[in-house]
């Protein structure tokens, strides 16, 4: 509706009203009858003593008159009237609800269907509350004139085109599932179907991008319509802690909240915030289960580490005992741990459970492919919030992980040969238990299955897919079709592992493998910089480079590991190598450099690695051989724990993706072995879902997007046989875990608590973390429990009832007055 | 200029004088029949001498304090009052015009009454006299017992219609000079007027003897005042008009009356004077018996 209209209905309707009275009075007047009359003196002097009295007693009835006529009118003509109300409501004070107008209403519902809604008390959870209120809300709307969206704040959005690419661990990060879900411009019933379709979604809470979407939808609503917004929520620090950024507020957030406002404030409506949420809480939450070993073979052993959190919403809150137990998929129950004593807020870490190689065998049918295996760890007795009591752990169990080392300088004589040290450091595959007879059984240590082949059967090689690893040692140069493979190689995710020696052509391979910066190679490779001579040239020791790397920090943990590293002074031959610089420096994958050798002056580098494409390269300086060093004579180890762990760290994409977060993407690179007409997965509830692999660059990818519950899926490559019926290739399963946060139910509060705040008070503390956090106080926040309260859009409107009853009032006063003139008409006796 | 009682010959007023003589008459023939027993009886006579009783006589006549004295019974004898005169002052102002619904106005009321005391007056042989008034005595028929005094007090009042303002104290103060011996005024207005004049008017009167009656004669509309709806009041007597909700005033308006008619019987009461309210829908006989009781404590 035009300004001017609502303007001129605004103010003409009621003025009309009032007019009306005041016609009525002056028509009246020139209605009267004439008398003559003798007792004048009597009549006059009781004029001139109730004169005063009179012409009050007139005036308020007249203007009792036209105060009724106008309230009937407001009440029975809002429209005209709004602008009347409006002022009329501010200027006495009276407190509409925070989603009264008059005018068409979109209203923006935020619900947060994150895990931690799942908090039950008494057998209601948060969630259900939340729904609850929403359907009332929903009701409370006037039908064929207002609208919802509902901003579900904890949505698994799955994108389209999602694929194609396999990700970095950053990129793999940034895809993680902050998003949330929308449902535009509902009517009133389907919001309703909406609401209660809704469920816990067991995603993190995402309120700042939540809040994002509303100020779109808010800002591209037409002006004629009026938008209010309600957050739903439980205020828990799981979801509501991205409020804060440095400790202070968060300024996009805070932007964000100030535009909503803005066009809230146009529409009359008020922020409205509603905490479904309970007050005292208390959580045990198995926050993370990891497994120690990047890669298991058939028969090892694994290392499981399981953390435990206790989040209370008090400091005071009781300690809680907590017993561990876990099952090997849905096997026999076994405890694991003893009882567990954890105070509030209290994070036990790293509580050990070994699982045996018997536990983890595989069978006969899966001794070619590998199987999954499903660990599922849980607390022996459930709390309130239950998705955080369990936790699953997908074990890639592999056959073994095929190496291929390509000898450049092979020879009879195993202490001469360039990969006799560096086969066995690899390919230790078993290892006799210590102390048991040869009849027990063996455990492997490495899962690696190595396979030898000399430099010049390089370029026999069709494709280097059914590897994991190819190691290059003191190879004289890589033909341009060999360097073409290992190129698509590692582009699809794999490891190439480079040692020197003094065969290298080290022209050719910054020519084929550099490339300027563009290739393989982590750094531009240059002459030998040291000396052959065993007996007379000096010998240098290593020191770490980045010790944040994987491979590094093992051994950076603790002095006595970092001694593995630094203490041998083994290496008397190295190659100098340049690092990237300028233009040939990629800086979204920068070459790192591991370990430097601490030469004279200048430390120069000695094992650099580089990302590139989806795998990684390391490149030794000095020889896998003992020709340019003494390391593996030394008996300290030092080649064989970091070559195990750098090929660990190379061949670790295959257990990469095994084990998510709720909503993080599915993703896995298909080798030609893996490749199969058709793909299905099955999530926990037993839904199967078909999956297209996609293909990029020549890569075939198998990706899945909806991990939007924790449990387990499981992927299957189905082969068709004769009759067209299918029959299964593989099968591996991965887990899907809530998000650690959102176990955190601890009450959102402010960052300095105002002196003389309760600090037991969960209300006032919500109220000054969200005052805090959005920079204006004008919102309203609606407790569980108090839904009818001033104010809300449930109740308190109090502008509305109060008009109402004033428009009763007006009736009724003028039915009264109507009947009481008759009355004091009458004379008395 | 011809005498008053010349137009007695005029068909048409000896017609409505006739009207008047004869509801005058029939009020009073009417009143004397209804108090047939009543203590009034014999009042008209004045007290003569003492006889002795004698079986047969009226008991109520024993003059028990001659037989508290003498310890004989007499019985007190009366004869017949030829000397006694009464003047009817009748209010003829403006303001006695005024008249609500069915009811006669002030001024029919007053000559009404006015004429059945007269008639009453004779009737017991007694003088009575007439005098009008507004802003001064206009009319004066002395008292006298005679057809041709009543006639002529009928005309009188018949041919006068209200007109002036009241100004009761100097009328009552002529009044007084004009009646020379003592004897009885009957004063019928609505009494609007300062009531400082009409103070000094009845103590004129009563330095003079005289026996005083005030009928203060009102219109029922005047004392309960139940206009309903908006109402122009058009005053009379020089009043401007007034245009109001009498509903609202009413209150203070009675107040005002009963006031005003408190501050009248207390004038009279200090004048001595007997105080009436006639109100214009009240029987006349309510007059009559005012006048007899007042003439039962009269001596000639």
């Amino acid at each position: 509706m035009p300004t001017w209209l609502i303007w001129t209905l605004g103010l003409g309707v009621p003025l009309g009203a009032a007019a009306v009275p005041i016609i009525i009075h002056l028509i009246n007047l020139t209605r009267f009858r004439k008398v003559d009359w003798a007792a004048m003196e009597f009549l006059l002097r009781a004029y001139q003593k109730t004169r005063r009295k009179m012409q009050l007693e007139s005036l308020i009835m007249l203007l009792l008159r036209i105060a009724a006529v106008i309230l009937i009118a407001a009440a029975l003509f809002p429209m005209g009237c709004e602008r009347v109300r409006d002022w009329a409501d501010e200027s006495l004070g009276l407190t509409r609800g925070s989603l009264a107008t008059d005018s068409p209403l979109h209203l923006v519902l935020v619900l947060d269907n994150s895990a931690s809604m799942g908090y039950e008390q008494e057998g209601q959870t948060s969630f259900d509350r939340a729904r609850q209120y929403a359907l009332a809300l929903v009701d409370s709307l006037e039908p064929n004139r207002d609208r919802v969206t509902i901003i579900r704040v904890s949505d698994v959005y799955v994108p389209p085109g999602l694929g194609g690419v396999v990700l970095t661990d950053d990129e793999a990060a940034k895809s993680r599932r902050r998003r949330v879900g929308q449902l535009t411009s509902l009517n009133l019933e389907a919001a309703r179907r909406e609401i209660t379709a809704t469920a816990v979604a067991a995603v993190d809470t995402n309120v700042l991008a939540a809040f994002r979407e509303a100020a779109r939808i808010a800002e591209s609503t037409p002006e004629s319509d009026a938008v209010g917004m309600v957050v739903v929520s439980d205020f828990y620090m799981s979801g509501w802690g991205e409020l804060r950024k440095d400790g202070a507020a968060n300024p996009e957030f805070v932007e964000t909240a100030n535009r909503i406002r803005e066009r809230l404030q146009k529409s009359g409506t008020s922020l409205t915030f509603y905490d479904a949420g309970f007050d005292n809480t208390q959580n045990v939450a198995i926050s993370d289960v990891r497994v120690a070993e990047r890669i298991i073979g058939n028969g090892m052993e694994a290392s499981v580490f399981v953390d435990l959190t206790y989040h209370a919403s008090s400091a005071r809150a009781e300690r809680r005992a907590v017993r561990l137990k876990y099952r090997v998929d849905g096997g026999t129950e076994k405890p694991f741990s003893g009882t567990i004593e954890l105070s509030p807020g209290e994070r036990r870490a790293n509580i050990p459970l070994t699982l045996t190689p018997l536990e983890l065998e595989l069978k006969d049918d899966e001794l070619k492919a590998g199987a999954s295996r499903n660990i599922e760890i849980f607390t022996e007795q459930a709390d309130a919030l239950k998705a955080d009591n369990a936790r699953n752990l997908v074990i890639h169990v592999v056959p073994n992980i095929p190496i291929l080392v390509v000898n450049g300088s092979p020879h009879p004589d195993p202490r001469k040969d360039e990969t006799f040290y560096l086969e066995t450091a690899l390919g230790i595959s078993t290892s006799r238990v210590e102390g048991e007879s040869g009849e027990e059984p063996m455990v492997r240590i490495t899962p690696n299955r190595v396979v030898t082949m000399r430099a010049e059967q390089l370029s026999a090689v069709d494709s280097f897919l059914d590897y994991r690893l190819v190691v290059l040692a003191n190879v004289r140069d890589v033909p341009e079709g060999v360097a073409k493979k290992l190129n698509e190689f590692v582009d699809a995710g794999f490891g190439l592992m480079v040692f020197d020696g003094g065969q290298l052509d080290y022209q050719k391979y910054n020519a084929m493998l550099y490339q300027d910066g563009k290739g393989l190679l982590p750094a531009r490779l240059g002459r030998p910089a040291g000396s052959d001579d065993e007996a007379t040239a000096p010998h240098y020791n290593l020191a770490p480079g980045d010790r944040d790397h994987p491979v590094i920090k093992l051994f950076s943990d603790t002095p006595e590991n970092l001694s593995i590293i630094t203490e041998p002074k083994g290496v008397r031959n190295w190659r100098s190598v340049e690092l990237p610089q300028g233009a040939e420096a990629d800086p979204l994958r920068p070459a790192r450099v591991l370990l430097n050798l601490n030469t004279p002056g200048q430390p120069q580098p000695f094992m650099v690695e580089r990302a590139y494409g989806r795998g990684r390269v390391v490149y030794v300086a000095t020889s896998a051989s003992e020709t340019w060093n003494s390391l593996w004579s030394m008996g300290d180890g030092l080649p064989l724990f970091l070559y195990l762990e750098v090929a660990g760290y190379l061949t670790a994409n295959e257990a990469r993706y095994s084990n998510l977060s709720v909503g993080e993407p599915y993703r896995r690179v298909l080798r030609v072995t893996d490749i199969a007409p058709s793909y299905t997965v099955r999530d926990p509830s037993g839904t199967t879902t078909e999956l297209v692999s996609t293909a990029e660059e020549d890569l075939k990818l198998l990706e899945f997007g909806g991990t939007a519950q924790p449990g387990v899926f499981t992927v299957t490559a189905l082969d068709r046989i004769e009759g067209g019926e299918t029959k299964r290739k593989w099968q591996e399963r991965f887990a899907v875990n809530l998000e650690a946060r959102e176990s955190n139910v601890a009450k959102l509060g402010p960052v300095e608590r105002p002196e003389g705040a309760d600090a037991g008070d969960p209300r006032s503390a919500v109220d000054a973390a969200l005052k805090e956090s959005l920079g204006f106080e004008d919102f309203l926040l609606v407790r569980s429990g108090e839904e009818l309260g001033d104010g809300g859009p449930l109740g308190g409107d109090d502008g509305r009832k109060t008009w109402m009853w004033l428009a009763i009032l007006g009736v009724a006063f003028l039915v009264f007055e109507t009947l009481w003139s008759g009355v004091i008409s009458k004379p008395e006796d | 200029m011809a005498e008053p009682y010349q137009k007695y010959l005029d068909p048409q007023v000896l017609n409505n004088i006739r009207h008047l003589e004869v509801t005058a008459r029939n009020v009073v023939e009417g009143f004397i029949s209804g108090m047939h027993r009543s203590p009034y009886r014999g009042f008209s006579v004045e007290f003569a001498q003492h006889r002795e009783y004698v079986p047969g006589d009226d008991l109520r006549f024993l003059d028990w304090k001659a037989y508290a004295k003498s310890d004989k019974y007499y019985i007190k004898e009366y004869e017949e009052e030829t000397n006694f005169r009464a003047v009817i002052v009748l209010d003829a102002s403006e303001s006695m015009r005024y008249q609500s619904g069915e009811n006669p106005s002030k001024m029919e009321y007053g000559k009404y009454m006015a004429a059945s005391l007269a008639y009453l007056i004779q009737k017991q042989s007694d003088a009575a006299g007439l005098a009008l008034f507004d802003e001064k005595l206009f009319d004066w028929v002395p008292p006298a017992n005679s057809q041709v005094t009543l006639m002529r007090m009928l005309a009188t009042m018949h041919e006068r219609a209200p007109q002036k303002k009241t100004n009761i104290g100097e009328v009552l103060t002529d009044v007084a000079q004009r009646t020379g011996r003592r004897g009885m005024v009957m004063v019928i207005s609505d009494l609007f007027d300062d009531l400082k004049h009409l103070k000094k008017g009845l103590e004129h009167l009563a330095a003079r003897k005289h026996d005083v009656i005030v009928f203060n004669v009102m219109d029922p509309m005047e004392r309960e005042f139940t206009f309903d709806r908006l109402t122009q009041f058009l005053g009379m007597e020089g009043y401007p008009d007034l245009l109001v909700d009498p509903r609202s005033l009413r209150k203070a308006y009675l107040e005002e009356v009963n006031h005003f008619t408190a501050e009248v019987r207390r004038v009279c009461l200090r004048a001595k004077a007997d105080f009436q309210l006639m109100d214009t829908s009240m029987p006349l006989g309510v007059a009559l018996q005012a006048y007899l009781a007042r003439r039962t404590g009269t001596r000639a």
